[in-house]
């Protein structure tokens, strides 16, 4: 015979406590195995995403705003390992619904000019079957940026195509710029025929390169003419263009520090030349430094002898020039600037110089004036037949020459300050002009995606606490039958002591006992940890898609987490299960009278944990309003109701030595049971609060306050996916645009965007760098937005001023307060770093959060600041619209109308805050459901000890009958005893729990109420039927007793 | 040769009410060894306390008590090893544990400081069987035991460490007359056989009878 002999005999003996000991580990280990699983099977899943998204892409040359030439996919480093792509943004429109798409030009894939493939997730939102045909809208391009002043908005192109196939995720058909796990919209086009469409023959903004390359690579690779600049020796000079006609102010700056004699040049379309009411209109006129060798000064102009002529000029003579100029929107201002005539030169020697002016699309490359095509409001009217002649023999020569520097700073755009650079150099030094300068980025998206990848959201960490509560609650299922194995083994306990055995030597046999049983449950709970997962997952892909926003999930279950998971969980029971076996073996030993003296204690904990309580509902109502210390407030409560519970026990069964009557009882019989009804109030009246809590949470949208600070007051969310650059704030812009028909008081917020990854709870992946939103902070200060932290003590109007000023070389944000907290894991006050349009680091300081908002993903800054970084960003992709409620549905109508060409999708505000609203419900959902499970594991626990109560009771039932008790009599003292505990527990879950979330149940909608009532009739009902008949059963039983 | 000396000896306890409750006023008693003495007395007259703080299992709040000569209420002493290898316990209610056979029952003293039992301790526990009479229930489990079986099991389980002293509480309460006296006939015997030192606590006169001495315990004093 042997300890572990008498273990073995023990374990089968008490076989029915070590079942449920067994069930409570297996719960544990699962739960913290599945969680852990759960967070590497997402993570892993992100992981293969990153690696079809890049196939084998090693690194990537994007040029951002402008075109690379394909020449460079033949240079040595390139040739053999590079795709170049030519990408751009698009829409495809199914009957009345626009999908926007990356439009991939690609040259590598066999797709014939007329044909177009996709990726599967395009092909299943357009339910594509066979070689059906697509009309995709492309924006109308070309290689002058659309948002210069002169060049005519074509809207889009549109492109009708044959479906030839579907590229699915392992051949690269995910391929996607952003770390994201929502799978793009993407379409696979012959990329010389997207070149031809867009205009931009032979270019290409993307090269995927399957080798690792660094910048000293690419600086070998690549030379100013990739990036479209030109150099032509002229005759005494050599001049610098580009191929979108605007020289960058970086670029001409360069070339003017390494070159000699540099002469600047830009063309510009005049309004008008005058002089003493002489007048002709819409001119080429070019600003140069100097002219034939001789710096202008700044008030000089030299005219040709035919402007002469029309205006009767003389040298010294004063001309006005007139001339448009737009810092935003193309919102037009005209100015007039006076010259004195320096000199008058013939015609023929300005048409001899045949780059003078620059050759603008629309307006240079037509026949006649009246074919011009251009943006600007050209009054055809004051075209006379002469200005059609000169146009007829000269074109764009430009009828006057004046200072650069004169104008230079409202000609100036945000693509560039010159139209040509000429320098004396014949062999320019061009060296240091670098791909950055060009804004040309070498990014490593495997690097970037696994980062974003394996640092998103920690679903391990999420789930584990998540499931916390199931976690208590097997715990306490593995307390409850240990406490109540104990009990019955108390007279085995003490015949051991009586034999010799110490302490120690009957905790280490109980612990011999103990420990197997766990051991073997927790490998149990490791294969249902799995299954777990396995569940978890395919609901992650399936019904809670509301949280994750993709499906496919694959379960990955590693080793090690699998080994950290079990040991954890292992460890977690059978450290609790040592310090309870201790505990009651300590007690066991304590001489018993001593309950007075508690009911002292408990009287002192009670009013101190009321204090506590109290103290902290009035410090969060009045002053903090944290949801955190609400749920902690909730949790105290509990701990108030359980004290107060254990008082009154106490109380009352020792008070029935004094005042004996029917209900001491009921309160003696609670007292010899304390410990297992305590246990049972704890489980269930922490499920009750979790899942009241939780669900009371839940987004109902009844409160319209809430819903102002979240949208501001703008009803409608519009993005397009071609950029707009025009203003709908003034009259000429909603010309432009159709929109003259909306109602005039309509504000609107039309916002710039860079484009990066998402940082709202929709992306799972962790966002480095968040979209940023170039708005009008004066507009933002006058909306119902509401800041929720600054870093600025300042009242609301000085705020939003101090959002406008740069601090040194550091921009201030607003930022969503979900986002700062969940998207971008960062505090206020943190910096986040962007590349700018020259290449520049560019640190933007997260200022101040936004109570939950409708901007979720973006960051914001002040527009003016926004056009500092990404000058070039000029059009508006995102808009926010202002109008009545009742007007809200036309409105809708007509922006869809008249920006159908911009492919533009209008959401209302409160569906957008709602989208983000089901992904914080769904994983509300998330955590009611598994608060269920362990409210499910609450009530096991009180079933256990209400089972187990009434089966050791038959011969006190008996007992009451041989004294004459009724079976009625006997029934209801059981009736009472039992259920004291369950609806108290119910009680106070659910009070605390209103309590707990008393700063937003409000928000909770009428559905949600109700189901919480029909949670509560459900849960009293059950407890009632199920005491009922347990009750009714044990007296039946305990009869076969006297047979 | 005294193997117990109590000088003195007193306990109290606090009951419900918090009042002060003296069990024992000053026990003073000497038993030799090998000696069979009987402790009579009324009900709540002490005579459980005695017994415990004989076992070890309760320290008086005062006196002394002397056991072999060794003072057993000073810090230091390992009650657990005087109780396993010096003093032998029978219940009125037996307290065998129903999950271990009779043969398991009487060798779990020998686990409580060895991780098994050796041979021998099993051998002595199966002569213990024979001795008393009961040798064909050593692989039966407790519930199949008569009272009498079940009363003889617990006084070989009390013997199998041989003890000095076997302490005996109402060690016939739950037994027909018959058995009763079988039982205390067997006490008689092991204590002649053994020269085992044994007290007991009883009410019955007949039981009482197979002792050398009879003392009677009467509000807290013996008599």
């Amino acid at each position: 015979m042997n300890i572990k002999n008498l273990a073995r005999k023990n374990i089968s003996f008490y076989i029915r406590y070590y079942k449920l000991i067994a069930v409570a580990s297996l719960i544990t280990v699962a739960v913290i195995v599945g969680s852990l699983v759960v967070g590497d099977s997402v993570r892993m899943t992100l992981v293969r995403q990153v690696e079809e998204r890049f196939g084998d892409t090693e690194i990537v040359i994007f040029s951002r705003n402008s075109f690379m030439s394909s020449n460079l996919l033949k240079t040595s480093l390139l040739k053999e390992s590079a795709r170049g792509i030519l990408l751009t943004n698009g829409f495809v429109s199914q009957g009345q619904k626009l999908i926007p798409v990356f439009v991939w030009g690609v040259d590598d894939m066999s797709i014939s000019k007329d044909s177009v493939m996709m990726n599967s997730a395009l092909a299943d939102e357009l339910k594509q079957e066979g070689t059906a045909d697509i009309v995709l809208r492309l924006p109308a391009k070309g290689l002058v940026p659309s948002g210069s002043l002169f060049v005519t908005e074509n809207y889009t192109t549109s492109l009708r195509l044959s479906s030839c196939g579907v590229v699915d995720a392992k051949s690269g058909g995910n391929i996607s710029m952003k770390n994201e796990q929502i799978i793009p919209f993407n379409i696979f086009v012959n990329r010389d025929k997207l070149a031809e469409v867009l205009e931009v023959e032979g270019k290409i903004n993307l090269i995927l390169n399957n080798k690792p390359l660094s910048d000293a690579d690419l600086a070998k690779v690549w030379d100013y003419t990739s990036s479209g600049l030109k150099v032509d020796r002229k005759n005494g000079y050599t001049e610098i263009t580009s191929d979108r006609v605007f020289l960058q102010e970086e670029v001409v700056e360069t070339i003017r520090l390494n070159n000699r004699e540099t002469n600047r040049m830009f063309s510009y379309f005049a309004n008008s030349i005058e002089l003493d009411g002489a007048s002709i209109p819409y001119s080429f006129v070019t600003a140069t430094d100097r002219y034939n060798g001789d710096l202008l000064k700044k008030n000089e102009i030299i005219l040709s002898d035919y402007s002469a002529r029309r205006l009767h000029a003389r040298v010294g003579d004063t001309i006005k020039v007139s001339y448009f100029t737009s810092k935003e929107l193309k919102i037009l201002h005209t100015d007039t600037i006076q010259f004195q005539v320096r000199q008058i030169v013939p015609l023929a020697q300005l048409r001899q110089d045949s780059t003078l002016s620059a050759e603008f699309p629309g307006l240079s490359d037509v026949e006649r004036c009246t074919d011009w095509d251009s943006d600007l409001p050209i009054n055809m009217d004051l075209i006379t037949d002469e200005d059609e002649d000169y146009w007829k023999l000269y074109r764009s020569t430009p009828k006057a020459i004046i200072a650069y520097d004169a104008v230079a700073k409202e000609w100036g755009n945000a693509y560039g300050n010159a139209t040509a650079v000429r320098v004396a150099n014949a062999e320019p030094d061009l060296s240091e002009l670098t791909p950055a300068i060009f804004s040309i980025q070498l990014i490593s998206p495997r690097e970037a995606g696994l980062d974003a990848a394996k640092n998103g959201v920690d679903f391990s960490g999420l789930f584990l606490a998540l499931a916390f509560f199931i976690i208590v609650s097997a715990m306490m299922l593995m307390l409850i039958p240990l406490t109540e194995m104990l009990y019955q083994r108390r007279h085995e306990i003490e015949l051991l002591q009586s034999l010799g055995y110490t302490r120690k030597r009957i905790v280490k046999i109980l612990w011999i006992e103990l420990a197997p049983v766990v051991l073997v449950a927790s490998v149990a709970g490791v294969l249902v940890g799995l299954l777990y997962t396995s569940l978890v997952m395919w609901m992650l892909g399936n019904v809670w898609i509301g949280a994750t926003q993709t499906g496919g999930f694959i379960v990955y279950p590693d080793l090690i987490t699998i080994l950290i998971g079990f040991f954890a969980g292992i460890t977690l029971s059978l450290v609790l299960l040592r310090l309870m076996l201790v505990k009651m073996m300590k007690e066991k030993q304590k001489v018993s009278g001593r309950k007075k003296g508690s009911i002292r204690t408990k009287r002192v904990l009670l009013i101190l944990s009321g204090v506590l309580a109290i103290g902290m509902i009035g410090i969060n109502v009045f002053f903090l309003h944290s949801v955190t210390l609400f749920v902690t407030t909730g949790v105290v409560l509990i701990g108030m109701a359980a004290l107060w519970g254990d008082f009154l026990i106490t109380r009352n069964a020792s008070a029935a030595k004094d005042n004996f009557h029917v209900s001491s009882l009921t309160w003696s019989t609670l007292y010899a049971g304390k410990k297992q009804a305590m246990l049972s109030f704890l489980a269930l009246a922490t499920g009750v609060f979790i899942v009241f809590s939780v669900g009371l949470n839940r987004k109902g949208f009844a409160d319209s306050s809430q819903l102002r600070t979240g949208t501001g007051g703008y009803a409608l969310w519009c993005e397009s996916s071609v950029p707009i650059y025009h203003s709908m704030a003034t009259q000429a812009g909603r010309e432009k645009l159709s929109l003259t028909d909306l109602p005039p008081d309509t504000e609107i917020l039309q916002c710039l965007r860079y484009s990066a990854d998402d940082a709202s709870c929709l992306n799972l992946n962790k966002v480095k760098n968040s979209t940023v939103l170039g708005i009008d902070m004066n507009a933002l200060s006058a909306s119902d937005f509401q800041i929720e932290q600054s870093l600025y003590p300042l009242e609301r109007k000085a705020f939003f001023e101090q959002m406008k000023a740069r601090n040194d070389s550091v921009y201030p944000a607003l930022v969503d307060a979900t986002v700062l907290t969940w998207g971008l894991r960062l505090n206020l006050g943190d910096t986040l770093w962007y590349e700018g349009d020259k290449g520049q680091r560019v640190a933007i300081q997260l200022a101040g959060t936004l109570s939950n908002s409708i901007f979720q993903g973006n960051i914001l800054i002040d527009q003016a600041l926004f056009r500092e970084i990404w000058e070039e960003t000029t059009g508006s992709e995102v808009f926010l619209l202002k109008v009545d409620e009742a007007e809200k549905e036309e409105v809708k109508s007509l922006l869809s109308q008249a920006l159908n060409e911009y492919g533009v999708r209008i959401l209302t505000t409160n569906d957008r805050l709602r989208q983000f609203n089901t992904v914080t419900d769904t994983y509300l959902t998330i955590f009611m459901t598994l608060g269920c499970l362990g409210l499910l594991l609450g009530i096991m626990g009180f079933v256990i000890v209400i089972r187990k109560n009434l089966s050791m009771r038959m011969r006190e039932i008996n007992m009451y009958r041989t004294l004459g008790f009724t079976d009625k009599r006997i029934e209801m003292l059981l009736y009472k005893e039992n259920l004291l505990v369950p609806l108290y527990a119910l009680a106070t879950g659910f009070i605390s729990a209103l309590i707990g979330v008393s700063s937003t149940f409000t928000n909770a909608g009428i559905w949600i109420w109700l189901l919480a009532l029909i949670f509560i009739i459900v849960f009293m009902v059950f407890v009632l039927v199920f005491v009922k008949i347990s009750v009714k059963e044990e007296i039946e039983k305990s009869k076969r007793l006297f047979v | 040769m005294s193997l117990i000396k109590l000088s003195n000896v007193k306990k109290s306890f606090r009951d419900g009410e918090n009042q002060l409750n003296n069990v024992l006023r000053g026990i003073n008693m000497e038993i030799g060894k090998g000696e069979f003495v009987a402790i009579k007395g009324a009900s709540g007259s002490g005579k459980t306390t005695l017994l415990s703080i004989l076992g070890t299992l309760l320290q008086p709040d005062g006196g002394s008590y002397l056991l072999d000569d060794t003072e057993m209420t000073t810090a230091g002493v390992d009650h657990s090893m005087v109780r396993n290898k010096q003093l032998g316990f029978v219940f009125q209610d037996h307290r065998l544990m129903p999950q271990y056979t009779v043969l398991e029952n009487i060798l779990l003293p020998a686990l409580a400081y060895a991780s098994r039992t050796g041979k021998e301790e099993t051998e002595y526990a199966l002569k213990l069987l024979e001795l008393t009479n009961i040798s064909g229930v050593a692989h039966q489990y407790p519930s199949t035991l008569s009272g009498g079986e079940a009363s003889r099991v617990a006084v070989c389980r009390a013997l199998i460490m041989k003890p000095k002293l076997l302490l005996a509480d109402e060690p016939t309460g739950q037994l027909d007359a018959d058995n009763a006296w079988n039982i205390a006939s067997l006490l008689s015997e092991i204590n002649q056989n053994l020269q085992t030192t044994i007290v007991m606590v009883t009410h019955s006169e007949e039981t009482s009878s197979v002792a050398h001495r009879i003392l009677t315990l009467k509000e807290g004093i013996l008599r």
